[in-house]
């Protein structure tokens, strides 16, 4: 089964979880879903390793204009805590969450990193990682915070830890397969 | 209402002042700047640290080593404490992937210190 000429951004944390972000692009390559990876630098290091990966974009990089046009989903993908919940704020990404689902395009995160979509998420179930911090991240932006492991409510796909990151990956090609 | 006890100032009991601050950095880098390979700190004969408990000092010394990532070991054995550098052996030879052994990892992105030969392409992950 592939995904034709579907495309998937995903967005990453500098200092990132290994086994979200290989498990989830294995899961990607699997299905024949294209993706590019962002970041806040080109470099980026594995939390628990001196492993770095090596990025063709970052969110100084990227062309922000018309993405909706490029890509089928954001889906946003954890790290160390500090450069996480930097995500939370960051500008660009918010911009690129904002676009993807005006244009109703797939919202995704997983761990500390879910909480970067609860901007677009009023009103919609989510979970996070359970992180007061979070939690309370997901409530102020008007997102309903259940705590589940995985949620799925519309174009919002979230999951709450690493250990669901393939089935969590496997909801999001499903998903963006459904894209218009 | 705060009710106030006048007192004379000769009445008040003398406290002898303790050392303020962090005083556990200045020793580390003390250690560090003295190129021995192992010491003991003696306690017994310095003013400020006689008044320390024996684990402020050394949960003290091992939080600034974390804190600051020095390659410093810091044990305590027999009601001492002992420093000890890990990035060297006894003889004097570097060992250049201490961080790694230590397992100190980055907290910030600006820790990351690009690796331009190490790192592996995004398009090779996953393969």
């Amino acid at each position: 089964m592939t995904s034709g000429s579907k495309k998937v951004l995903i967005a990453v944390s500098e200092l990132y979880n290994p086994r979200e972000l290989l498990n989830t692009i294995r899961v990607f390559r699997k299905r024949g879903l294209a993706f590019d990876v962002v970041s806040g630098q080109t470099y980026i290091q594995s939390e628990d390793g001196p492993q770095q990966i090596r990025l063709k974009l970052t969110y100084a990089t990227l062309d922000t204009r018309n993405l909706a046009s490029r890509y089928d989903a954001i889906v946003c993908i954890s790290g160390a805590l500090k450069p996480t919940m930097h995500m939370w704020k960051n500008k660009i990404l918010a911009d690129i969450i904002r676009q993807m689902n005006e244009a109703g395009k797939v919202c995704a995160g997983i761990c500390c990193a879910a909480p970067a979509v609860a901007p677009v998420a009023k009103g919609k179930r989510m979970t996070s990682y359970d992180m007061l911090r979070a939690r309370d991240w997901c409530e102020i932006n008007g997102a309903i915070w259940t705590g589940k492991v995985m949620e799925v409510d519309g174009n919002i796909i979230t999951a709450s830890n690493e250990q669901k990151t393939e089935d969590w990956a496997e909801e999001i090609v499903k998903a963006v397969q459904q894209v218009k | 209402m705060v009710k106030f006890v006048e007192v004379k100032p000769e009445d008040v009991k003398k406290v002898e002042s303790k050392a303020r601050g962090r005083f556990t950095a200045p020793i580390l880098q003390e250690f560090l700047e003295s190129g021995l390979y192992m010491v003991k700190i003696d306690r017994k004969n310095d003013p400020v640290l006689s008044k320390r408990p024996l684990m402020s000092l050394y949960t003290g010394l091992g939080q600034t080593v974390r804190k600051h990532q020095m390659p410093i070991r810091v044990q305590q054995v027999g009601g001492e404490i002992y420093l000890s550098r890990i990035d060297r052996t006894p003889d004097g030879q570097e060992i250049p992937d201490w961080k790694e052994k230590l397992g100190v990892k980055p907290k910030r992105s600006s820790d990351i210190e690009p690796d331009e030969e190490g790192a592996v392409d995004i398009d090779d992950i996953g393969q």
